[in-house]
């Protein structure tokens, strides 16, 4: 494969064969060709090489989301989405596109877009004390004065830069955080029904309509009064189901329905007729 | 919202952030005469040793780099017991630095660039939390809020610091 196949298989991730043979001989591929320009000391085709690698991988990282939330796995699509987000971080001190020409542009809008309908609020998030780092392209100790002068998130021979920790001194903590660094510590609650107890019936909705990764959908939030039926369980000075805070026969009671949040899908594509795109819960 | 965003407040003397018996005696006199000063953390829950932020060993890389060669840079520990704290969540906790005035824009330049360029920090996504001792004014700056907030405060710190 010349450099410009190795082009034109990025620009098509979905219309290429993504089976694990294929991916396998890619990768192969760009190690190959990033091994010679290092043996050249030509750092920055390496650098180039290794930025092609992100691309594959980033693409690659999202069609396995993608193909989680089809099969209803809402976790573990919610884990590759944090996996992209860093991946994209990684990439983008490096390179920037300019035209969507990888769909790296997509991906990283659409990813945000994935994240924002999970029902996740609330995370685990350690405390630690780390007393010895070194570094992933020396294996040299870190130490501040006298310092092997690689520097996290560069790239040398075609690898980036990061650190290992080799010793943490202390676990001082473990707190509840709504915005975490690592995002696949979701805190869950074990129910009868199993560990997963959130709901996922936005993503439900709309992933059943989805029919490709990169197809181009949003979404907006609003509210809708549901009837009175739907919360017959729901006593007249309980909560209400609206989430005011207030009694139910202080708030929607006396209401033609109850306040619920509703979520209205646009889609891009056209879609049949029969489906219907808003969806409440 | 609740954010603190930044809180001046005075200081009696230096000398409590430099008598310290984790500084060496060497580095001690050393400090004295020094432009920035990264200072650590004390008292972090039952934790009693000195701690510095994640990430902190990239800042002090980037300064010592990027500070014109005049300029001197500590931090106020030995290579041996340097840690860091690790806490995973969005907040960026860029440290705690001694310096003078008249430091202040040239060092707030580098550390926006250290943010923006380096950390790569996006308007809004993440929370910047900063501290910063003036020496000669006695004062400590005290910051933490949205890297907009961060943008306009640094632009506001430069402008008073070059009109007094």
């Amino acid at each position: 494969m010349n450099e410009e196949k190795i082009y034109k298989y990025l620009k098509e991730p979905n219309k290429r064969n993504n089976s694990p043979e294929e991916q396998n001989k890619f990768t192969e591929l760009l190690k190959d060709l990033k091994q010679k320009f290092v043996k050249e000391n030509n750092q920055k085709q390496a650098k180039r090489i290794w930025c092609l690698e992100q691309i594959f991988s980033i693409q690659n990282v999202y069609l396995l989301a993608y193909e989680y939330m089809k099969s209803h796995k809402f976790y573990n699509a919610w884990v590759k989405f944090g996996q992209i987000e860093i991946k994209l971080s990684n990439l983008k001190r490096h390179y920037k596109e300019k035209d969507n020409r990888f769909y790296l542009q997509h991906i990283s809008e659409y990813t945000k877009k994935f994240q924002s309908l999970y029902p996740y609020k609330f995370f685990f998030s350690t405390e630690e004390i780390i007393s010895e780092k070194e570094c992933s392209i020396c294996g040299k100790k870190i130490s501040l004065r006298n310092h092997c002068g690689h520097e996290v998130g560069e790239i040398y021979n075609g690898e980036m830069c990061y650190r290992i920790i080799n010793r943490i001194d202390a676990l001082t903590g473990v707190s509840l955080v709504n915005s975490p660094s690592r995002k696949y510590a979701v805190a869950f609650l074990k129910t009868k029904n199993g560990l997963d107890s959130y709901n996922y019936s936005p993503l439900k909705y709309l992933i059943r309509y989805l029919e490709s990764p990169f197809e181009k959908w949003d979404y907006e939030w609003t509210t809708t009064r549901h009837p009175h039926e739907f919360f017959s369980d729901v006593k007249p000075e309980d909560k209400c189901p609206c989430d005011s805070g207030k009694k139910y026969i202080d708030c929607c009671m006396s209401e033609e329905g109850i306040l619920r949040p509703h979520c209205q899908f646009f889609f891009y594509e056209e879609k049949l007729k029969e489906f219907d795109f808003e969806y409440s819960y | 919202m609740d954010e603190k965003k930044i809180i001046f407040k005075d200081i009696k003397n230096i000398e409590k952030y430099i008598n310290k018996s984790y500084i060496p005696i060497d580095l001690k006199e050393q400090i004295q005469s020094t432009d920035i000063v990264i200072l650590p953390i004390e008292g972090f829950r039952d934790y009693k040793k000195p701690l510095f932020p994640r990430g902190t060993e990239n800042i002090y890389l980037y300064l010592k780099k990027n500070l014109p060669p005049r300029y001197k840079l500590e931090i106020a520990i030995s290579d041996k017991n340097y840690k860091e704290l690790s806490l995973h969540y969005d907040l960026i906790d860029l440290g705690i630095f001694m310096l003078k005035e008249l430091m202040l824009p040239l060092f707030l330049n580098l550390l926006a660039n250290f943010a923006f360029y380096k950390l790569k920090l996006k308007n809004n996504q993440e929370k910047i939390k900063l501290k910063i001792i003036l020496t000669d004014k006695l004062k400590l700056i005290d910051f933490e809020g949205s890297v907009e907030d961060f943008k306009l405060i640094t632009k506001g710190l430069k402008k008073i610091s070059k009109n007094e």
